[in-house]
Order: structure tokens, then sequence, then C-alpha cells
């Protein structure tokens, strides 16, 4: 894991993160400045789908994503970057899910080439990363300017799905992670252990059925809070627009982006 | 003479001629799908096939020059709903945008409408732009788009591209340009009647009065 602890990285934010969690990626962009972590937007991106496509032969599906990873590519060619990091948990999961596709079938690979024909071809290997990995990778830069202190915080981490899903390319182990709540703690913030941390939120039913949402979230938070929590804290903008059906401003519980918890910890300046 | 097929039907024509020329000389008069004839008022779309090609391509009529044994139909107009709004009531962001096109997030990044594109606009870049919410760099990236549509008729995801397109640069130009202050000067200048006498003088001048006037003029800073 010690490509984890390089400086500069390239940044795919994802259509979610530019207009409905414009201050997920304000807090995150501001942390990993004054953690000393150098970001470079892709100046091309595409859409990465949201959802990677389960059907063995949909191979449109990929598209989008293959691109950005060319695009990604180029960069890293003529750049030292050592990976592309997203924000979106979807994002990652997409983009990492097409890479261990392209990885295990050489074919798949070669119809995109003939049909992807103005652009060069996925030589595979970029990195893809989540914030959470290089927050982790990076704690001891985390605690060197970490100048407040959150006593008054009691946080329940809420991982949700895609960025422990499928196993192969999970962040942390898929059953029990730990990996945000082992950086909390070395920061002396206190973790509120529960049993829902990595169920799912109710994602896109927000959609069509409000009700399985906010029946799986009052679950989720209930425990959260019988278990003394006053802090979910999340890193998906879709679980946290799931997450404020049930948890509301002024409420004794409140959700906010890990990004934005820790800037609390580092003062905002 | 090269032979080509309009519609299913062979005809002979002159080679080097462009596809639009070519029908007129096989007896065709365009009555509809033919404008400016210089590739800029897209008019005239057409849809063609050439021989040991699998790939169906598109042009102008007016642009495209005729090859031995192509296949072509002429493809003026790509049926679509056109929104009605008012511009001014409207913020310039995404959410606009999904509201009068939800369709273009079904864009897959395949890039066909970059490829159909006569003006070699970066059409799939401004969808993208759209949609991460840079609706200045999306009217910037298709500022020449000359609404012939032939990128809707390739689009998978059935985006209707020029008018989303008009809509991009209608609120750019309406809610992100800066003002050009010296046009509202201007304007003021004249609605307050300041040229009223300059204009009064020129509407009673002979037309050879006028012409000596407009070549004998001083132009960018010539004046005292």
């Amino acid at each position: 894991m010690n490509y984890l602890s390089s400086l500069k990285y390239l940044y795919y934010p994802g259509c979610t993160i530019k207009r409905d969690a414009l201050e997920y990626e304000e807090k995150s962009l501001l942390l990993l400045r004054k953690m000393g972590i150098e970001l470079k937007e892709l100046e091309s991106w595409y859409c990465c789908g949201a959802l990677p496509s389960l059907a063995i032969d949909d191979i449109m599906s990929y598209v989008g994503g293959t691109r950005t990873l060319i695009e990604a590519q180029k960069l890293i060619r003529r750049g030292d970057f050592n990976g592309l990091l997203t924000l979106c948990p979807m994002c990652y999961n997409v983009l990492k899910r097409i890479n261990l596709v392209l990885e295990n079938d050489p074919d798949k690979l070669e119809i995109l080439t003939e049909y992807m024909e103005e652009e060069e071809r996925y030589g595979l290997g970029v990195n893809v990363v989540h914030i959470v990995e290089v927050l982790a990778g990076n704690i001891d830069r985390l605690k060197e300017i970490a100048t407040e202190k959150l006593t008054e915080f009691k946080v329940a981490v809420y991982y949700g799905c895609t960025l422990l899903r499928p196993k192969e390319i999970a962040i942390d182990d898929p059953e029990n992670p730990e990996i945000i709540e082992n950086l909390l703690t070395s920061l002396e913030v206190a973790i509120v252990d529960y049993p829902f941390k990595t169920e799912c939120c109710g994602s896109y039913h927000i959609l069509t059925n409000r009700n399985i949402v906010v029946d799986r979230v009052k679950r989720i938070v209930s425990s959260a809070l019988r278990r003394g929590a006053n802090i979910i804290t999340v890193v998906c903008p879709l679980c946290m627009y799931n997450l404020k059906q049930v948890v509301k401003e002024g409420n004794k519980l409140r959700a906010m982006y890990l990004s934005e918890l820790l800037v609390h910890l580092v003062g905002d300046r | 003479m090269v032979r080509i097929y309009y519609m299913g039907k062979a005809y002979e024509v002159p080679e080097g001629l462009t596809i639009m020329k070519a029908l007129e000389y096989a007896g065709f008069r365009f009555i509809r799908g033919s404008g400016c004839r210089g590739g800029f008022c897209g008019a005239c779309g057409v849809i063609y096939r050439s021989p040991g090609e699998y790939k169906l391509r598109v042009g102008l009529a007016c642009q495209t020059t005729v090859k031995d044994g192509m296949h072509l139909a002429i493809l003026p107009y790509s049926p679509m709903v056109k929104p009605i709004y008012r511009i001014d009531k409207l913020k310039p962001d995404l959410g606009t945008i999904l509201k009068y096109f939800p369709e273009i997030v079904r864009c897959v990044s395949c890039n066909s409408c970059t490829k159909a594109c006569p003006q070699d606009l970066e059409v799939m870049e401004a969808i993208q732009a759209i949609r991460q919410n840079d609706i200045a760099r999306a009217a910037n990236l298709i500022f020449d788009c000359i609404m012939c549509g032939l990128c809707s008729t390739r689009c998978p995801a059935d985006i209707r591209h020029p008018y989303l397109f008009q809509l991009v640069r209608r609120l750019y130009g309406k809610h992100l340009l800066s003002r050009a202050r010296h046009v509202e000067l201007r304007v003021k200048e004249i609605v307050e009647g300041r040229w009223e006498a300059e204009f009064s003088k020129l509407m009673k001048m002979s037309v050879e009065e006028l012409r000596k006037l407009y070549t004998e003029r001083k132009i960018e800073g010539g004046e005292k």
C-alpha cells in the first residue's frame, strides 16, 4: 500500500459532485491541500454511468468510464501522478470495476479499443483510489495539522455499499471495515460502534419508492443514536441525500461528510 | 462520370461535384433541404454509405463530394419537439437544462455525435460539460453549431442537440456573459435622440452623396 503515500493525484470529480455535492468537494479539496496533497482535475472527463452494468455483454456502459481512464493514462504519461482520485464512491466503484473487467477479459478491451477508434488504447494500470484510502495512507500528515479537539463529537461511521462491494475492489474488509474508524481514532475522535455501518441506504430506490429508503435509513440512524452517536459521517453523496430524508437540521444526530469532519479537526483556514 | 444511388436509384453524374450539385445535375430541384450552399446554414444534411465501407456516414450535401458507388439519402431535418421557455426566467445551470432535456443523462460517451458533426465540434465534450454543470464551457464548445441535427440522428441517447445547444447558448449569453457596456451606452444615445439630426441629414441625401460619404469615411480612429 506504499503508493498511497504519494502526494500527487489526478482528480475525477464526477457529475454528482459538481452539482449536488459541491460542499463535499469544497471540504475535500481544502483538506487535501492542507495535507500537502496535490490534485489535478482531468481536463476532459466523462460520466461514469453511476452504476456498473452487470450484464456480461453490456460493453457500451463501459465506454464513458474507459474514456476517463484513457484521459488519465495520457496525463500520467506526461506527469508524475500515482493515481486517479475519486470522491464519490459510485465513481470509484464503476471505474475500479471497469479496470477489473478489462483486466480479466481481454476480449472486452479489444472490442472497446476497436469501437473507440479515435482514442488511444487503454493500457490498463490506471490506479483508481478513493479519498478515504489517501487519508488513511497519510494519517501522519493529518496528525501534524490537526489543531482542534472534537471532544463533543461521538461519531458513527457509515460506509454504505460501493466502497466495499464487491470484495475485489473493496478499500477494506467488506464484512467489517475499520479503515475510517482507525483513522478517526488515531486523531482522537470518539467512535461509536453499531451494527449497520455497511447496510445499504436504499440507493436509487429513492427515485421510485421513497419508503424503502426511509425504512432502511431509520434502522441505520436509530441504531447509531441508541449507541450514543451525535454525528453520522458519510463519504457518498447519495448516502447523504438518503440519510437526510430522516436526519433533519437541528436533530440530535447530524449527518456530516468525513471531509467536513476532518476540516473541523484541522481548522478551515 | 461516377454512379451514385439516390434512395436506391442509380444516376450517372460528373466526378467532383458536391452531392447537392450532382442531384441537381440528375434533374432534382431543391425546394427544401438547401440554403446557403456554403456549409454554414445546416439545411442540407445527407446520409450515405460508400462501397467497401460498413459505416453509415453523414454530412452536408453542399460540402460532400460524390464518390463512385455511394448510396445516399437527403436528411435535411431531424424531427424533435422544441421546448418553449422564457429565457430571462431561467437559471443558467444543469437543473434548468435537465428540466427541458432530461435525456442528456442517457449519454454513454459513445462519441457518435462528434463523428457526425460537419462543423468538427466536440459535441460529446459539450454534452459532458453540461452534465458537469459547466454551462460556459459547453456554450463555448458549441458556439459554431449550425443546427443541422445530424448528431441527433446518430445519438443512441436520443438527445435533441440543436435545441439543447440553443438553450445553452441563450443561457450563456443572457445570464453568464458580461454585458456589453458600449452597446448599452449607444442604445441609450439613440433612444435619447442624440443621432436624430445626423439621421435626418442622411435620409435627405441622394445616392451619389451617400456613396461619396461612404467611400471617404474614416475607419477605426481615423477621425479627429
